[in-house]
């Protein structure tokens, strides 16, 4: 067969999934105990990523130093940085440092969390958190977005809510939940970020075209996928937490 | 909508690497019950809570820190229980950890997360810089903490005030890297906190070994420097930062640490006075 | 160094505040776009001046024959220059300083309108192919922000996009391996292939209660206005943008973090997005037919001069 069945008759997706299924789902914490103050690894089906946070300080380390040195005395700075090596992809692709697509990325993930982190007890300090993909097959936002929520929850950072994001593609009228590469390069997606248990979305990012009767559709599939996401991350934390009591006692 | 069907294969599989997979399970597992019943009755003492987790809708309960609440005043017009709105004061978690009660003071201690100062705290801090009358210390916290001229005991155990002339030497007392055993003065608030080191334990550290820890492996106490067979003593300050190093001696040898606990240079200190009371 | 935009907490309080009870500073509503202002050149192809209200953006397309990229032969190549200078706004300075906040608004405009009109595929680039792997047109759409008073993005995407539908490229002939281009004068100019229309429309968001109440509470009662000024766009707590053609089809949606906003509203603000759509794009088509009819009396009046003689 030349061309790829993205979703059979069947009901199953090229990877057998359902059109409501996620990806393997895990997750871990505290990754990095000695070099940061939280860190994360998340992993949605191959889509592999390490999320580490510093902070929050008094002054961005070294590396940024040179750049936005003024403290903002309503909240935090927050300073994210997405690190995607040449080998996370299937084709062995070098990235300039300044990407465009993944710098446009860093501001629509800095945006959110700024709203999610409790600023008001961060106020004139620095936040910093470093993502390195270690291998990509769709959802980037995604993946990126949940390390970074848990990383911020390890490194023991208030936040309001959980922020768990998710994308959601479009195969002929019928919404395809959390998309891998083959998926994403043949249909158009969108990425949503929820807060908590909540309806609310903190995040949304579609750069593709799409009927916009087949939105409301998509969001509706994306937060339920989106709660379920929370719920997995929301385990580990409790079973790193209770693991973490159990020992100092 | 529809119910998201997922692959419940994770839990198995991440069993075979992580080595103590049954008993984490079964204790998530209870984790899970208790706190879901917990959050409606507000009960016992170490109870888990996770950031956006409703911790108790009880007005009652003074809010401290690790939680947020939503206003009566905000939720009142729209809401589906017009009755309850008033009485109703819904307190959430904005960590991960447990939950504390003291009175009728509901905190959240984090499991991690940077060293919070609090007045009192025997720590350890290094010397990060040094600007007018003060010295920059780095205490592993969220923000650095200022130890003043003021609150150190000068070389030599001399009491008296702190002269321009102790300002031009600031350096030569401590200097940047210079690893110090103080004292937190009054801690927390939003600006940093102030140290002090205006007692003979406390003051600059030499010949031995720093060592960092997490700050909430160790716990506050009413002593935090031991001393250990073999001359060995070990300094546990409060923010993790952890100093093993040589036994001061006691009797004589105290009044002499007393001297040798700021300023490595006392010549240069006797020269001083000196000229000053020329 | 740029000057950074400062607002008094009383002045900030005083918007918001008239926000709550429906009134902007200008006596729009809430949901109402300023007066779109389009000037199109009268006496060349592709360049219009494109105002709402005080905000104003001129956008210049131009092109010329290149060799197509070697793994793409049958597309023509077609990009989008932006760069905001000090020239609308002391805001801004000139040349990119990689991590001021400026260049981050820089960067999220310019990626915008990109992905709205460049990557929805507006414009047809196969139709811009000339010989196959040979030959084709390269469009360049530059864009200059002449005045700036708040929603860059809306205004220059209708810039970008009237005046690539405004352009005409000059005629040609294929003669075996030679192409023949023809003068303006000698042969009227083919426009571009325009496939839809995308517009974008950005929304602001407000929060008249606390943080808390936005992120726990039911009331879902934020304050959204459309096409805000300078003053409304830096006190906003977050914004989303819409870019839709009058198909009914999303090209592109992106709401970067800010306020959490319920779903129902946003499907709200789509169906609010496309109405006005579906205005903007008409007031384009009319006015862009009006020129084209002005434009072809002016060719007959010319040959009237020549035909007098």
């Amino acid at each position: 067969m030349s061309r790829l069945e993205l979703y059979s008759p069947e009901g199953i997706r090229i990877d057998g999934r359902r059109f409501n299924e996620l990806r393997q789902f895990t997750s871990q914490l505290n990754t990095h105990p000695n070099v940061s103050d939280g860190s994360s690894y998340v992993q949605q089906g191959n889509s592999k990523v390490i999320c580490l946070v510093q902070g929050p300080m008094e002054s961005l380390s070294n590396t940024n130093a040179g750049g936005a040195s003024k403290l903002d005395h309503n909240g935090p700075i927050l300073s994210i940085n997405i690190n995607y090596p040449p080998f996370a992809n299937n084709v062995r692709k070098k990235r300039m440092r300044n990407d465009r697509r993944l710098q446009e990325l860093c501001v629509v993930l800095k945006r959110c969390f700024l709203k999610t982190i409790v600023s008001k007890n961060y106020a004139r300090t620095v936040i910093e958190v470093n993502i390195t993909v270690l291998s990509m097959d769709g959802g980037l936002l995604a993946c990126c977005c949940n390390a970074i929520t848990l990383a911020l929850i390890d490194a023991g950072i208030a936040l309001y809510d959980y922020v768990s994001a998710i994308s959601i593609g479009l195969y002929n009228q019928i919404p395809l939940l959390d998309m891998n590469t083959l998926e994403e390069n043949d249909l158009s997606f969108i990425t949503i970020g929820v807060v908590g248990d909540s309806d609310k979305l903190n995040l949304v990012l579609c750069e593709d075209k799409l009927p916009l009767d087949n939105l409301e559709a998509l969001i509706s599939l994306g937060i339920e996928g989106c709660h379920r996401i929370k719920q997995l991350m929301d385990e580990q934390v409790r079973l790193v937490g209770t693991d973490l009591l159990s020992k100092k006692q | 909508m529809n119910i998201i069907s997922i692959t419940q294969a994770h839990r198995k599989t991440s069993h075979t690497i992580i080595e103590s997979d049954d008993d984490s399970d079964i204790e998530m597992d209870d984790q899970g019950i208790i706190t879901r019943t917990g959050t409606g009755t507000g009960a016992s003492s170490s109870l888990v809570v996770t950031p956006g987790e409703l911790i108790t809708s009880d007005p009652t309960w003074m809010k401290g820190h690790g939680t947020y609440y939503l206003t009566s005043s905000s939720t009142t017009t729209t809401d589906e229980n017009n009755n309850n709105n008033n009485s109703e004061m819904p307190t959430y978690s904005s960590l991960a950890g447990t939950i504390q009660k003291v009175n009728k003071l509901l905190t959240v201690v984090p499991f991690k997360g940077r060293y919070k100062p609090e007045t009192g705290d025997h720590i350890i801090g290094r010397i990060t810089g040094i600007s007018v009358k003060r010295w920059k210390v780095d205490i592993g916290g969220e923000r650095s903490a200022t130890l003043l001229l003021g609150s150190v005991n000068l070389p030599g155990g001399v009491l008296r005030r702190k002269t321009e002339a102790d300002e031009l030497q600031m350096r030569s007392f401590l200097k940047e890297g210079d690893l110090v055993n103080c004292e937190v003065q009054n801690g927390g608030g939003d600006g940093g906190c102030m140290l002090h080191t205006r007692s003979l334990k406390y003051g600059k550290l030499r010949n031995g070994v720093f060592v960092k820890v997490p700050s909430g492996l160790i716990v506050r106490s009413k002593n935090h420097s031991f001393d250990l067979p073999g001359g060995v003593s070990i300094i546990l300050g409060v923010n993790g930062f952890c100093w093993i190093g040589m036994t001061k001696r006691d009797g004589s040898g105290n009044s002499n640490s007393s001297g040798n606990v700021i300023g490595n240079n006392l010549k240069t200190e006797a020269g001083l006075t000196q000229k000053k009371y020329k | 160094m740029a000057r950074d935009f400062d607002i008094s907490t009383n002045q900030s309080t005083f918007v918001l505040e008239a926000l709550k009870q429906n009134i902007r500073l200008d006596g729009r509503k809430l949901l109402q776009m300023r007066d779109l202002d389009i000037h199109i050149s009268p006496d060349e192809y592709g360049y219009v001046e494109v105002s709402l209200g005080k905000t104003k953006v001129a956008c210049r397309v131009s092109s010329e024959i290149t060799k197509p990229y070697e793994d793409r032969p049958f597309e023509g190549l077609f990009q989008i220059k932006s760069e905001i200078s000090p020239i609308c706004s002391p805001f801004f300075e000139s040349g990119l300083t990689s991590n001021s906040k400026q260049s981050n608004d820089e960067l999220l405009i310019s990626r915008l309108i990109e992905k709205a009109i460049r990557r929805s595929g507006a414009l047809d680039v196969e139709s811009l192919c000339i010989i196959a792997g040979e030959k084709c047109w390269s469009v360049r759409a530059d864009l200059q922000f002449l005045d700036y008073d708040g929603n860059f993005t809306d205004i220059s995407c209708i810039a970008v996009i009237v005046a690539l539908m405004h352009y005409r490229k000059p005629d040609l002939e294929i003669d075996g391996d030679d192409i023949v281009l023809f003068n303006v004068d000698q042969r009227e100019p083919t426009p571009l292939s325009i496939l839809h229309i995308p517009i974008c429309i950005t929304f602001q968001f407000y929060n008249p209660n606390g943080d808390v109440e936005n992120v726990k509470g039911d009331s879902n009662d934020e304050l959204i206005l459309i096409d805000s000024t300078l003053l409304e766009e830096k006190i906003s707590l977050g914004s989303m943008t819409l870019t839709l053609n009058k198909n009914k089809e999303l090209c592109q949606m992106i709401k970067s973090g800010g306020l959490n906003i319920d779903a129902s509203v946003i499907m709200n603000c789509c169906i609010l997005a496309n109405k006005l759509v579906d205005e903007l794009t008409d007031k384009i088509q009319t006015l862009l037919k009006i020129d084209a009819l002005s434009r072809k009396s002016g060719m007959e009046r010319e040959l009237q001069v020549v035909n007098d003689r």
